[in-house]
């Protein structure tokens, strides 16, 4: 179950508001997608959602299954089931993909660790889906990765971790058509009443592959119009000033 | 003459406390209180490499003031006069002589590592000398461990190595106390024609350090790498000066320090790449970096590159810095809880000196990392 309602929501960033008002509700099992023009809050949304201490809630509410995740801290709501996948995912050298994966699951099922072998498997199952070379386990976390690979590994810890709520954060930017395909491959395997998710884009290309639920527009820090897939298409062919 | 009596003559009177570009240290915190007359000590290690030394010719023995032979005074009085204004060396052979050395005859290669661990029991003030010999052609891993054991709240380690053409010399000296120490740190490696040196000192003292620790690079084609890893916890407090000395033409060097600061530490490093007149066609790169993880931590880096010649490669990478709070927020990001997640991120930053360090004592440098990982942060995390 993963149900996320946002409420009134309005943040800030360095006493500068970003987002006015925002709500917003996810069902159990909907993808929705959020578009919009450059520098109008969608990747606030984001990351206040995940908890990034750079952004400061104002007002209103983020609930998710009911339960107010504002005052829970990042790691909290990670365990909780929520999971972004960056625009700009960091490196991290001194520890390998696979270790960091096995790390991320086992903080997960509390004290029962993911036995080695049973995750070994799944995740190779999993690399195999997405392309990845099986050599990028060893590999420090993201370390040298190109962009289309790092947002593969996104993908990769997406379907490895199965978070209940996934926010993709401009999964689709900088892929060629090919690893567009495959990356759409990946989230669609996710897709289940048990999943939840919301997916930052500018474009409409990714969402011929990830076919949303419902798609939200946001302008100046506000959702001003929400539809289905066919607003989307719509967007393409008008921009957004005269679809607004 | 006993190095005693030589001390004892006009040009070793009147020492100086050192000064080191950046490091700030209270002379007198470093000051033996009191004449050590004897040095309480043992030492002890793998039977395998001992056996493979005695079979091969070479030699382990304890040096004091009645077994000392010549060859080792006079090693012993280079180094002195090299530091003659040096006070903490002058206090150093000023006590009772008592150290450890080893010698590998030309020509021979030690396949097993050698884990020398030294203890040192004094309640008082102690001093331990180590000499190294390596002869022509030859080769060995020296894991060297020092465990200063007893009450003593002043200590005082010098090593003196010296390698023949073509050797290779691979030292890892990790240093240890039980109770607050204020320790004194030098070391000279001299490396001959085409030798390879490379000494990684990982100083784990609780209390106070000031060392000094050089390579130098005498010969031709030599190369000497440096590595340095400083876990500061609590009030510690660390002044560490990391040399490389290239005396020949194309030689070629790498220091790399790092330093981790945790509760109030304070730790400054200088590291130095020193190419004089003639030494054409040398390479000096340095590194030094202080991640500063604690609430109120003190850190300073302070690289120097000193060259007196034209056609050379130098170059100096440094930084002070908590770690990178966004790399902090992708780990959060992903469930793993806060604790483990700086850890991470503390490893991260040490990988490039941990990996020089065997397995033994990558255990210890990971016990201080938990120890310091219970002290407060800066995150606000």
């Amino acid at each position: 179950m993963a149900e996320l309602v946002i409420r009134h929501l309005s943040v800030a960033v360095q006493d500068k508001m970003i987002l006015d008002d925002v709500n917003l509700n996810i069902h159990d099992g909907e993808i929705h997608a959020l578009m919009g023009p450059n520098g109008t809050g969608k990747s606030t949304l984001s990351e206040t959602i995940m908890g990034n201490p750079r952004y400061k809630i104002t007002d209103g509410k983020i609930l998710m299954d009911g339960r107010n995740i504002a005052k829970m801290k990042i790691d909290e709501r990670a365990r909780a089931g929520i999971f972004l996948a960056m625009q700009y995912p960091v490196e991290v050298a001194g520890i390998t993909n696979a270790d960091f994966i096995h790390s991320a699951m086992n903080a997960r099922t509390g004290n029962q660790n993911v036995p080695v072998l049973q995750f070994l498997d799944q995740l190779h199952q999993n690399m195999e889906i997405l392309n990845i070379d099986p050599a990028y386990t060893d590999r420090g976390l993201n370390k040298d990765f190109s962009g289309g690979e790092k947002k593969r590994n996104e993908i990769l810890q997406l379907m490895m971790l199965k978070p209940t709520l996934a926010i993709l954060d401009e999964i689709d930017s900088g892929l060629d058509i090919d690893a567009l395909k495959v990356v759409a491959k990946g989230i669609n395997s996710m897709r289940d009443r048990k999943f939840s998710c919301l997916m930052v884009t500018h474009y409409q290309r990714l969402l011929n592959y990830v076919v949303p639920d419902v798609v939200h527009i946001m302008m100046n820090g506000r959702i001003v119009k929400t539809g289905g897939p066919k607003l989307a298409m719509d967007l393409e062919n008008t921009g957004y000033e005269k679809l607004i | 003459m006993s190095i005693k009596k030589v001390l004892k003559t006009a040009e070793f009177q009147h020492p100086h406390f050192p000064k080191y570009l950046g490091i700030h240290y209270t002379p007198e915190d470093f000051d033996f209180h009191s004449d050590q007359n004897t040095c309480d000590w043992k030492w002890h290690a793998n039977q395998n490499a001992i056996a493979e030394i005695k079979a091969k010719g070479g030699q382990i023995s304890r040096i004091d003031a009645c077994t000392i032979q010549s060859h080792q005074t006079q090693e012993i009085l280079n180094f002195i006069h090299t530091h003659k204004k040096n006070h903490y060396v002058i206090q150093h052979f000023s006590q009772q002589i008592s150290g450890l050395e080893v010698i590998i005859p030309e020509n021979t290669i030690i396949q097993k590592p050698l884990n020398l661990n030294i203890d040192v029991f004094n309640q008082l003030s102690s001093n331990y000398s180590l000499l190294l010999n390596l002869g022509t052609n030859s080769r060995i891993t020296i894991n060297q461990q020092v465990i200063i054991a007893g009450q003593a709240s002043n200590a005082s380690l010098i090593m003196i190595g010296s390698q023949n053409d073509n050797s290779q010399l691979k030292l890892t000296t990790t240093i240890l106390n039980h109770s607050n120490l204020n320790l004194v740190l030098f070391g000279n490696l001299d490396a001959a024609r085409d030798c390879q040196t490379v000494w990684s000192l990982t100083p784990g003292i609780h209390g106070g350090l000031l060392g000094d620790v050089a390579i130098n690079l005498n010969g031709q084609g030599s190369f000497g790498r440096l590595n340095v890893l400083k876990t500061g916890t609590v009030s510690d407090h660390c002044g560490l000066q990391a040399s490389v000395n290239h005396y020949a033409p194309h030689t070629k060097s790498r220091i790399n320090m790092r330093g981790v600061l945790f509760g109030k530490s304070k730790v400054n490093f200088t590291s130095i790449g020193n190419i004089v007149k003639g030494a054409s066609g040398s390479d000096a790169q340095q590194e030094s970096r202080l991640m500063t993880v604690g609430e109120t931590t003190h850190g300073t880096v302070n690289p120097v590159l000193l060259i007196d010649e034209n056609d050379v490669n130098a170059g100096h990478a440094a930084s002070v810095g908590q770690y990178d709070l966004d790399e902090l927020y992708y780990l959060l990001s992903r469930g793993i809880p806060i604790m483990q997640a700086r850890k991470i991120l503390v490893y991260d930053f040490i990988s490039p000196v941990m990996q020089e360090f065997d397995k033994r004592i990558q255990k210890i440098i990971t016990a201080a990392i938990e120890m310091g990982s219970g002290e407060s942060f800066n995150d606000n995390l």
